[in-house]
């Protein structure tokens, strides 16, 4: 009963364990690299030890969390549809602007995006792609000539 | 008088034609963020700082400058006309701000806003101007052992006051000093952390990391918070001028406000929401009815908005004549400097001093600009208002890819701060704030340059650091600050601080 599920659903048990990993993590990755002498710095010399403080903060956060739990720090829902649509809408962008153009890749970001608000009404949606899309095509390839196509090259 | 000269050198280059135009833009930009809630300034900074490569070094930095102090301006407009805080540093202002204007003194409170902000911006940069040489003169005879001890303090320091937990916060830094150091080790040519990406090969980009960590994750708790479904209540506004009896009011309060906030500035990590916070307080503690605070007081208004601006023009005195940011906002306009090729430091006031002094003249004449543009033209605002978050997110995130690619031309990159956004979200969800991240990330290669160099000089002898005076103080002072973070009594200081700003 002392070490319950309820002590473990803490944010910064959580955030030490986090640490802990990320820590650890980059600890034995510099290893791979030189860690030189003291007169002659190596490429791994500043990480390892970084990654050395970094798990030993999250290891006393963790045990402090345990310790003496915030009971105002229960681990909060993820939100992983708006996480999911949001993101998502921009790695989609990322992936068509080359291939798809400059002009499809702002429409699906801006269709994809509207998803994640419960708010949004498809007629302001529809509006903004028929604005935002050519402005922002003619705006920044146009006029300031960054290197992206317009359409799909199989159009062009 | 070197003084004088200085600043005629300053006005003499930001007063030209085009420099003007780049005052102008960033301020209206600045105040456009402002007046919206739902995104930070430092995430437009962040976005649009890749637009501003092309341009000459002074017209970007003025440029990214005003964007900064506009959105201070701004964020008071929505705080007081609406009750949402713009910025967070407007917080405050909406206490007695917004009661003011549902008692039909909206005008009043606005104008109190922009003049005192105004006359505290003003004085902000005459400490910046006065500060600068002397300061410049101190950090010159640094060596890198003091260089080194420096940028711990200021790390530490940013901590000592940042939200939430401390210990959490200092894992944030050395987490963001590990990414700054992904990417090529420029000194022995070795590749660190790169996982066979070859795009990483040139490091983590700090422009993909702001807007993936704090652009597209306030979008995302925007949206959590129901931000998309509040339409803005707006009060209207009558009477402009405050009245004559405002003016006596409002005068010690500017007064007051301006010493807190340029003293907040200053000190690292400090900002400007708590500036605004603690020139609340005092205001209470001063005044003979502090029981009608939150009722609609002129003072409440005066002081905090004063407090936010002073520090925002203090803050760049560390920044630009040390080259260690007190923020995270600072940290990006330092690695603005280095995209512009200018190394930050105490050098950049002797090598480039036209840069130096234009961007300082440039601040006081954003200041003047920022009235001009508040007050006539607060009804532009206030339609502004009117365009819901639903709509509006979408078109933030459309800026945010283009931003992030054109930092280096990568459509990697706008990829790469999706998966960022990821981790942001992670840290979000477990109050890890992502401010010292940033922070670490800018300072990492040049805390480990300075590492390096130091003991190289040495020869291989850790104790260079705490021979020398000036390293050894710097490194003591740094070892007072953890202390004060672990004392249990300050800790539950500084709770209370929190609970309340928020």
């Amino acid at each position: 009963m002392a070490l319950g599920l309820s002590r473990l659903n803490n944010k910064d048990f959580a955030a030490g364990i986090l640490y802990i990993v990320l820590g650890v993590g980059f600890s034995v990755a510099a290893t791979g690299y030189k860690l030189g002498t003291a007169s002659n710095i190596g490429s791994g010399y500043l990480p390892f030890w970084m990654g050395v403080i970094l798990a030993g903060l999250g290891i006393g956060m963790a045990l402090n969390a345990l310790r003496k739990p915030d009971p105002n720090a229960a681990l909060e829902r993820w939100d992983l549809r708006r996480m999911v649509l949001v993101l998502g809408s921009i790695a989609l962008f990322g992936v068509l602007v080359k291939p798809a153009g400059i002009l499809i890749a702002t429409a699906v970001l801006i269709v994809v995006a509207s998803l994640a608000s419960p708010a949004s009404r498809r007629k302001e949606t529809i509006i903004s792609v028929l604005v935002l899309s050519p402005a922002v095509s003619f705006g920044f390839v146009k006029l300031l000539g960054m290197p992206f196509p317009l359409l799909p090259s199989f159009l062009m | 008088m070197d003084f004088l000269d200085n600043l005629l050198l300053g006005f003499g280059n930001a007063a030209s034609f085009e420099n003007l135009i780049y005052v102008f833009i960033g301020c209206f930009i600045g105040t456009l963020i402002g007046v919206l809630p739902g995104i930070s300034p430092l995430a437009t900074i962040a976005i649009l700082m890749p637009f501003t490569y092309g341009l000459e070094p002074l017209s970007a930095l003025i440029m990214l400058s005003g964007i900064y102090y506009g959105s201070q301006y701004g964020g008071s407009t929505t705080a007081i006309l609406v009750n949402l805080p713009g910025e967070s540093s407007s917080v405050v202002t909406m206490l007695d701000g917004h009661q003011m204007a549902r008692k039909g003194r909206a005008g009043a409170a606005l104008a109190a806003a922009a003049l005192s902000s105004f006359f505290a911006g003003t004085v902000g940069t005459l400490l910046l101007a006065a500060f600068a040489a002397p300061m410049t003169k101190i950090a010159l005879s640094f060596g890198a052992a003091e260089y080194f001890a420096l940028m711990v303090v200021g790390l530490l320091g940013a901590v000592v006051l940042a939200s939430g937990s401390a210990l959490k916060a200092v894992g944030m830094i050395i987490i963001g000093l590990l990414f700054g150091l992904i990417g090529t080790d420029v000194q022995t040519g070795t590749v660190r952390f790169t996982f066979g990406i070859t795009e990483l090969w040139d490091g983590l980009d700090f422009i993909v990391v702001a807007v993936g960590i704090f652009a597209f994750i306030e979008i995302i708790t925007s949206l959590e918070a129901g931000a998309d479904g509040k339409s803005g209540h707006t009060s209207k506004i009558t009477r402009l001028w405050p009245t004559r009896d405002d003016f006596r009011r409002m005068i010690p309060a500017t007064l007051r406000g301006t010493a807190i906030g340029s003293a907040c500035g200053v000190l690292p990590g400090a900002g400007l929401t708590l500036a605004s916070f603690f020139a609340y307080s005092l205001e209470k503690k001063t005044s003979k009815t502090p029981e009608k605070f939150g009722t609609g007081m002129i003072e409440g208004v005066a002081g905090p908005e004063a407090a936010n601006n002073a520090a925002a023009q203090t803050g760049f005195i560390p920044t630009l004549t040390l080259g260690i940011p007190g923020s995270a906002t600072m940290a990006l306009m330092l690695g603005a400097m280095v995209v512009h090729n200018i190394q930050p430091g105490p050098r950049v006031m002797v090598s480039n001093p036209d840069l130096f002094w234009g961007l300082i003249a440039s601040m006081w004449i954003g200041n003047l600009m920022l009235v001009v543009l508040n007050l006539p033209l607060i009804g532009m605002w206030v339609k502004l208002l009117r365009i819901p978050f639903r709509v509006l997110f979408p078109a933030i995130l459309v800026f945010c890819c283009i931003g992030v690619f054109s930092a280096r031309n990568a459509e990697f990159d706008i990829l790469l701060a999706a998966g960022v956004g990821v981790i942001g979200y992670l840290f979000r969800k477990l109050d890890c704030e992502p401010a010292p991240l940033i922070l670490g990330m800018v300072l990492g290669p040049m805390l480990e340059e300075t590492f390096r160099r130091a003991l190289l000089l040495s020869g291989g002898d850790y104790s260079v650091f705490v021979t020398r005076p000036i390293s050894l103080v710097l490194l003591i002072m740094a070892a007072l600050l953890l202390a004060l973070i672990m004392l249990p009594s300050v800790r539950r200081k500084r709770e209370i601080v929190f609970k309340e700003e928020d």
